[in-house]
């Protein structure tokens, strides 16, 4: 998916000895968004951004480690190792350890020949990749500006987190004309750099560049125009996310330091076999408790009283907690909102007049042994596209409103605008604010979601989920060896198939078997075959 | 029945291998002759010579003719030395009278047919075939008698033996036969071959109209003007390039153009490249038989190998439906087939001893070429064998070796059908121990047939002509050696194909050949020019010999001379040049020479590499020869040459331009622009160098060209131009500004083609580095900040030429020395040396060369300041500035200086300020201030709260940064309750951790304050247990 900016110069901090000011820099393709204040909460705003550049440049994805030096050293000294073995008399022993301590030199030297090469070589390349104007990899954040709030909002590049900063306008003091909407923003790692400079004692300067609709020529050369192909299944994670806030889910509130204790646990562990989760055991009334697994460690948040319906909810991808540790002194208490096991979840630290909003998906990695455990981007009700518009339109007037309030307003029924909105949070035009518990305007790109596209990650996701909304799947789980197993035949125009499923205590899918031509063909190598996937989504209906 | 007498006969010549056993039995009371036959090692056939036992006077006498006839023939017992029966010998006795005798016989039979008395022991078709076969035109009126329509062997055999012998008296049936649509297609279309063939020019017209009009547009009109290049180009994009699905019309291209050699020469390039699959095989298979017809050898030969070289596409098998092989062609089995049926037309012609075996068998050796060999190679049979000595089974491996040309079987058959090293096997031929491959073949003759070889000179003349493999060429020099006689065949042409060959046996044949024939008072030119164009040396040296000192005899020769310098190779043309040296042309005669010879040029496509070299040479030689005449050449002949489409022409004109009178500048309009065009590097330099030796004045009104020159995607191009630009910039200053105004831009915008800008950026730095003042010092400054390299590139070349560094602002200076270019760097450094007081005085500006990307500037700059300032020129904010760097080093530099310059009263400023920094590095070196400037100062402690939280939230680090908090906490909150509420709030809060020092040192706290201070709220709830006693 190609997405178009076109920013008018660059996002430039300037620091003058007492001052600091930011120019962000909005893409001019949008409609003119613009804002300008000086900030009021530094430290606490410091950190938050620093939190949020954190999201945006996190890669949480397994990556195995480079062995190949390894291998080779192992390779040369094989002979060496074979020849000691092999040593039969003192007449060997010697001339081994003569050719040795030759060679020892011979390699010292080389080493010291060639290292201020490789010196040099590593420092070009890190010179080069900070400098290349083309490695541009990260999706710039959104900016968006509303009557009450100014957010910020990004998504990792492991297309699994999500960040919101929302800063009310006590934020900003001497808060200029401001016009609201929805723009992105020319980002680069130099700012990060910058943003680390904030003090208390230096005025800074928060400026969304409003002159940036102000301009005559096209061919004015500080423009700078940027492509960036962002995959499908980011902008699919990232839809999923912010639609699951719209979900019904659990909800208590953490004391600051219960972050920092969850942080303490992951930095003093390091797992090397699953369940990578966390379990929160939920009891009424009774203080909340984390269980960390496989060490079944676990943590009491004595000051935190959780309040709903008893229940246990796990989740994965845990290490991306992490990313909320610069906000823990800052903050006055996080509220954990989660919508069930293997399902998104999101902590909301409340910085006073900010919020930040860290929203993680199911798992770190979405890969295709995670297919069909749920559908986030599932249509929930149908409104006719009359009112859809005339929802959206009303919404706009105010930017925020609740959707109890929006209905009054517009004199609609209450499940409609709600189906609506919903709807158009799936499509990435609305947000769900979980901390002001109202919908708020922000689309996140300049053109419409190609939403059936982006609904599925492949064609064999969408046939099963009509396979299994069709009631053509039959299916019984069993656990065996600690893993949960799927059996069930599916109905597949006038065959049956039988298939069968393994899922490990991890949720993923680590084997399959099915009677269909796919996966003769395939195996598990392209994923699971359709109707593997309609066996999972028909349990997980079952449930 | 008793044997009484037996004798073995045995005959071997070329492919036949026979025996021959006489009995003489006796019987009962009589003897009887009996006798076997057939061919050696294969079960034979027997017969008798006496039906009953007669008496043994009788039977002695029928047995003694019997073995004298076989005798005659040529059989021989065993151990007896074969009679060497000469080609012409047995020709004209035996095998000639066997033929006549065979002749009359088949006519006979075919007499019998016609009167309605079909012989029983042959069919009635197979005669018919024969009678083609052995070419019996008397034959053919009888065969018309016999024909019959019903039935399709008869009439297929019928048309095949007239088309291949037969006479126009049988084009009145064939055309009555063409109009019958009972008869099978395939006849049909033979019945069309041979009316082609037999019918009158007239006739032949109009038949060729018709079949011209089934072809498509482009192929009739090539065929029709026998435009052979062009039905070449059309048949390759047909075939190979577009794929046609149906390729039968090859079919009928075949029957247009095999009476002209030329057009037939292209269809039989084509050929051999044809892939044999379903839509083009079954055109390939009707030319290959109507080839075979029609004696047509040379399209026999070139598909004889065509079928040998191709592997089969499949392999038929019992399940396969019918309509799937229909989508298939050329399985194995017809591979086989078609294998066989070369072989055993070779060997029914020489069986027959025909002429026709040696044409054909010398059309399929020439159809190969060196490309066609293989890898030597051999297959491995391993068998145990029981050893009785060790009572143990062996491995015994059994070798079998192949050499080079080992899949071609008609290849072999011909080459060493007769040989010991040789042997046919299933797969092909392979080595017969003890020969190996690679090792040096025996002296004898291996051929089939060697006795129609040796009257077959021009097939050898041919092949040693023509044969590019250095088998068919030893096999050749065999029969050439054993056939003195064959030198008198030998005709001019020959001789030059000899001479071109690149075996030296052959080149050294075709020397001898050429001295024997040379008459030095009247040369043959033809002779002289192969021998010089030879690779052989020697032949060179000979022609030098028989010219020395006639220079002006060949000079005068201007035919000769024509051809002389049109030859192809590079030492000849070297020869040429030294033969001619010290020679002085007649200015007329050299001034028609060169005129013809570019005549010949401009007329001439130059298609293939051997055209480009051969131009080049001429170029050359005509240049050293004929210098005088290319100086007064017209203009328009160089004009011409430069309208030619090759490249080397281009040169070649290029080359008489250099060396001509005339002035550049006189040179008609366009002349240049032409040259610019041309796809040759050289020409396009010549004509640049051409260009600089116009006056300047003219050259300032081609600024134009000149700047398209220097923008020009050939970098040949723009380098050539440069020295003309550096020669007009010096002369002309104004030029050279105009053209830095020009190019500026053009290097900030995308560059249009690789390197263009890396030479505009050469050339504004070097040639025309002095007009580059007119570019203002900002915009220098500009372009070597740029994050593209071309622009960079000049930034620094300008920078470094112009900018006046004292000049430049702090903030500037600054900017320079993180620039890319360390020369820059270094200037920015001797800039910040130079002035320090400027420094001093925008320290806060110059502050910002620490925060330099390059570790260079970084170093430098602490060395600067650390040299040039003093304890007065430092203030806190100007540390903390240093500290507030996000570079580790520069905090540490930072901090170093606070330590050394620290004054304690600004203890306070550091402490609040440095607490505020992001990294715990600094926020632990804070900690160091904080119980010298905080202690008992209630509003300071209550600022750096954030900060005392901050440093306790670090997750598992920090951990003296942490100690030292709660413990100056601790003391002050028990020093002051106003600050005692705020360490309630802070421990309180940092209790709730996991970690269990924290945790007991915050609840220690706790205690203690709450012990102190009891009205302060806190959650902690203190239990006494009487258990646990202080001890």
């Amino acid at each position: 998916m190609v997405f178009d900016y076109k920013y008018k110069g660059e996002t430039t901090v300037t620091n003058q000895g007492g001052s600091t000011t930011m120019n962000f820099s909005p893409d001019t393709y949008r409609e003119p968004t613009y804002f300008s204040g000086f900030l009021n909460k530094k430290l606490p705003f410091r950190e938050a951004i620093s939190a949020l550049h954190d999201i945006v440049v996190s890669d949480f994805r397994y990556k195995p480690k480079d062995k190949s030096d390894y291998k080779a050293w192992a390779k040369q000294q094989e002979d060496l190792w074979l020849a000691e073995f092999l040593k039969s008399g003192p007449e060997v022993e010697a001339k081994l350890t003569a050719v040795k301590s030759q060679l020892a030199v011979v390699r010292q030297k080389r080493i010291e020949l060639q290292k201020p090469f490789w010196d040099a070589q590593w420092k070009y390349l890190t010179w080069l990749a900070k400098t290349d104007p083309e490695a541009r990899y990260l999706f710039d954040p959104v900016i968006t500006v509303h009557p009450d709030e100014v957010f910020f909002e990004c998504f990792s590049v492991d297309e699994s987190s999500y960040g919101k900063l929302g800063c009310n306008h006590n934020v900003f003091t001497k808060v200029n004309e401001f016009k609201c909407g929805t723009t992105n923003v020319d980002y680069s790692s130099e700012l990060y750099d910058e943003f680390q400079k904030i003090r208390g004692y230096k005025d800074t300067h928060l400026h969304v560049d409003p002159s940036g609709f102000e301009v005559q020529t096209a061919n004015d050369e500080s423009f700078k125009e940027v492509k960036i192909d962002v995959p499908a299944s980011w902008v699919r994670g990232f839809l999923q996310v912010s639609s699951a806030m719209t979900l019904p889910a659990t909800e208590f509130t953490l004391h600051p330091m219960d972050v920092y204790n969850i942080c303490f646990v992951l930095r003093r562990h390091k797992e090397k076999e699953g369940p990578r989760s966390i379990r929160w055991v939920l009891k009424k009334n009774e203080p909340v408790t984390l269980v960390f697994e496989p060490w079944n460690l676990s943590v009491r948040c004595g000051r935190s009283i959780y309040e709903g319906e008893s229940k246990e909810i796990r989740i994965w991808g845990r290490r991306r907690l992490l990313l909320l540790e610069r906000l823990i002194p800052v903050s006055n208490s996080f509220k954990v909102v989660l919508l069930g096991s293997g399902l998104p979840s999101f902590y909301i630290a409340d910085l006073g007049d900010m919020n930040f909003t860290l929203g993680l998906s199911g798992w770190t990695v979405n890969d295709w042994s995670r297919i069909g455990n749920f559908d986030l981007l599932a249509p929930r009700t149908q409104v006719d596209a009359f009112t859809m518009q005339k929802i959206f339109l009303g919404l706009r007037e105010n930017w925020v409103e609740s959707g109890e309030s929006l209905a009054k307003r517009l004199n609609l029924d209450r499940a409609v605008v709600l189906g609506a909105l919903s709807a158009f949070a799936q499509a990435g035009k609305v947000i769900y604010d979980i901390n002001a518990k109202a919908y708020r305007v922000r689309e996140l790109s300049r053109e419409a979601l190609p939403m059936e596209e982006l609904r599925f990650a492949n064609t064999r996701e969408a046939s099963a989920t009509l396979l299994a909304q069709s009631g053509q799947v039959q299916v019984a789980a069993a656990t065996r060896d600690g893993k949960t197993v799927l059996t069930g035949s599916v109905k597949d125009k006038t065959k049956y198939q039988n298939t069968e499923l393994v899922i490990d205590r991890d949720e993923r899918v680590v084997s399959g078997k099915c009677t269909c031509n796919f996966f003769t063909q395939n195996k598990l190598m392209q994923g699971p075959c359709e109707h593997m996937i309609a066996l999972r989504i028909a349990l997980r209906e079952k449930k | 029945m008793k044997l009484v007498r037996q004798v073995k006969l045995f005959f071997q010549e070329g492919t036949s291998d026979k025996v021959y056993e006489i009995d003489l039995c006796e019987s009962g009371d009589g003897y009887l002759v009996n006798f076997r036959y057939g061919r050696r090692g294969a079960s034979l056939k027997d017969g008798t010579k006496t039906v009953f036992p007669v008496p043994l006077a009788e039977a002695e006498k029928v047995f003694q003719a019997l073995e004298q006839e076989k005798r005659k023939k040529g059989y021989v017992a065993a151990g007896e030395a074969p009679i060497v029966t000469t080609g012409e010998a047995r020709l004209s006795s035996s095998a000639s009278s066997a033929f006549e005798k065979r002749k009359k016989s088949i006519i006979k039979l075919l007499k019998a047919a016609a009167s309605g008395e079909e012989a029983e022991h042959w069919p009635l078709p197979r005669i018919i075939w024969r009678a083609g076969d052995l070419n019996l035109t008397e034959a053919v009126p009888h065969i018309i008698k016999v024909a019959n329509e019903s039935d399709p062997a008869n009439i297929h055999s019928v048309v095949w033996a007239i088309g291949r012998c037969g006479t126009s008296d049988a084009v009145g049936f064939l055309q009555n036969l063409q109009q019958k649509q009972s008869i099978a297609v395939h006849t049909r279309e033979l019945v069309t071959d041979a009316l082609l063939k037999l019918s009158s020019p007239k006739e032949k017209e109009v038949m060729r109209t018709v079949l011209l009009a089934t072809l498509s547009s482009s192929i009739r009109e090539s065929i029709a003007t026998t435009d052979a290049p062009r039905l070449e180009k059309t048949l390759r994009e047909l075939l190979f390039e577009l794929k046609t699905s149906s390729n039968e019309f090859l079919v009928n291209v075949y029957r247009l153009v095999r009476d002209d050699q030329k057009m037939k020469g292209v269809l039989l390039s084509i050929l051999p490249q044809v892939p044999l699959v379903a839509n083009n095989f079954y055109a390939v298979r009707r030319i290959f038989k109507a080839a075979e017809m029609l004696q047509d050898h040379d399209t026999y030969g070139v598909l004889a190998k065509h079928f040998e070289s191709q592997p089969a596409s499949y392999k038929t098998r019992h399940y396969m439906r019918a309509e799937e092989k229909k989508k298939l062609a050329f399985s194995t089995k017809t591979k086989d087939y078609l294998v066989g049926r070369i072989e055993r037309e070779l060997r029914k012609l020489g069986d027959a001893g025909s002429d026709a075996y040696t044409q054909l068998a010398t059309a399929i050796l020439l159809s190969f070429n060196e490309t066609d060999a293989k890898e030597p190679n051999h297959i491995s049979v391993y068998k145990y064998v029981y050893n009785q000595s060790t009572r143990r089974n062996e491995l015994l491996e059994t070798k079998t070796h192949f050499d080079a040309f080992w899949p071609y079987n008609s290849l072999n058959y011909i080459l060493f059908k007769n040989s010991k090293r040789y042997k046919q096997v299933k797969r092909g031929w392979a080595c017969v121990a003890p020969y190996l491959p690679g090792q040096k073949g025996p002296m004898d003759r291996e051929e089939a047939f060697p006795s129609l070889w040796n009257h077959a000179s021009t097939d050898v003349i041919r092949i040693l002509g023509a044969s590019r493999i250095s088998i068919i060429i030893d096999f050749a020099l065999k029969i050439w050696g054993a056939n003195a006689d064959f030198q008198k065949d030998v005709i001019t042409e020959d001789i030059v194909r000899f001479l071109q060959s690149p075996f030296s046996a052959v080149q050294r044949l075709g020397l001898d050949i050429a001295m024997s024939r040379y008459d030095r008072s009247n040369p043959d030119f033809a002779l002289l020019l192969a021998l010089l164009n030879s690779p052989f040396d020697e032949a060179r040296k000979q022609v030098e010999i028989w010219l020395i000192g006639a220079q002006r005899e060949v000079a005068g020769n201007l035919d000769f001379m024509v051809a002389l310098l049109q030859l192809e190779r590079p030492e000849a043309h070297n020869w040429l040049r030294k033969f001619f040296a010290n020679h002085s042309f007649d200015p007329q005669q050299a001034e028609i020479l060169v005129a013809k010879i570019i005549a010949s040029i401009v007329t001439a496509p130059v298609v293939t590499e051997a055209d480009e070299k051969r131009i080049g040479l001429i170029g050359d030689s005509l240049t050293t020869l004929f210098n005088d005449v290319l100086k007064r050449i017209n203009l328009s002949i160089i004009q011409d040459l430069f309208h030619h489409s090759s490249a080397e022409v281009h040169g070649l004109a290029g080359k008489i331009l250099l060396a001509h009178n005339v002035r550049p500048e006189e040179l008609p309009a366009g002349f240049l622009a032409l040259m610019m065009q041309s796809p040759g590097a050289s020409t396009r330099g010549i004509g640049i160098s051409l260009l600089g030796r116009f006056p300047e004045n003219m050259l300032l009104d081609k600024k134009d060209l000149l700047v398209s020159f220097c923008l020009s995607p050939l970098a040949d191009v723009r380098s050539a131009v440069r020295p003309i630009i550096k020669k007009l910039a010096t002369a002309y200053p104004d030029f050279g500004k105009e053209l830095v105004d020009l190019f500026v831009p053009a290097i900030i915008m995308k560059e249009t083609y690789e390197g263009v800008h890396d030479d505009i950026v050469a050339l504004l730095s070097e040639e025309l580095g002095d007009s580059l003042v007119a570019i203002p010092q900002d915009k220098a400054l500009k372009l070597v900040a740029s994050r593209f390299r071309a622009p960079q590139k000049l930034g620094v070349v300008l920078v470094k030429r112009q900018v006046k560094f004292s000049e430049l602002t702090v903030p500037e200076v600054v900017k320079l020395a993180n620039n890319v270019s360390e020369e820059i760097r270094h200037l920015a450094w001797a800039a910040f040396r130079a002035d320090t007081a400027k420094v001093k005085y925008f320290v806060i500006d110059a502050l910002k060369i620490t925060d330099s990307e390059w570790d260079d500037t970084r170093l430098f700059a602490f060395d600067y300041f650390r040299e040039n300032f003093t304890a007065t020129d430092w203030t806190p904010e100007l540390l903390i500035l240093l500290c507030d760097s996000i570079r580790a080093d520069v905090q540490d530099f930072g901090r170093e200086l606070i330590t050394k310059f620290f004054d304690p009263k600004d203890g306070t400023e550091y402490l609040l300020k440095l607490s505020q920094h992001p990294t715990t590095r600094v926020q632990e070196f804070a900690t160091a201030y904080l119980v010298q400037f905080a202690s008992g100062k209630a509003d300071v402690i209550n600022t750096l709260q954030p900060y005392f939280i901050t440093l306790l939230s670090q997750v598992n680090k920090g951990k003296t940064a942490k100690k030292r908090v709660m413990q100056f906490l601790k003391t002050e909150s028990l020093r002051e309750e106003a600050i005692a509420r705020m360490g309630v709030e802070i421990f309180a809060r940092v209790s709730v951790s996991v970690a269990i020092t924290e945790r007991a040192e915050c609840i220690a706290a706790l205690r203690d304050i709450q012990q102190k201070y009891p009205s302060i709220k806190s959650p902690l709830k203190v239990k006494e247990y009487s258990d646990y006693v202080n001890n």
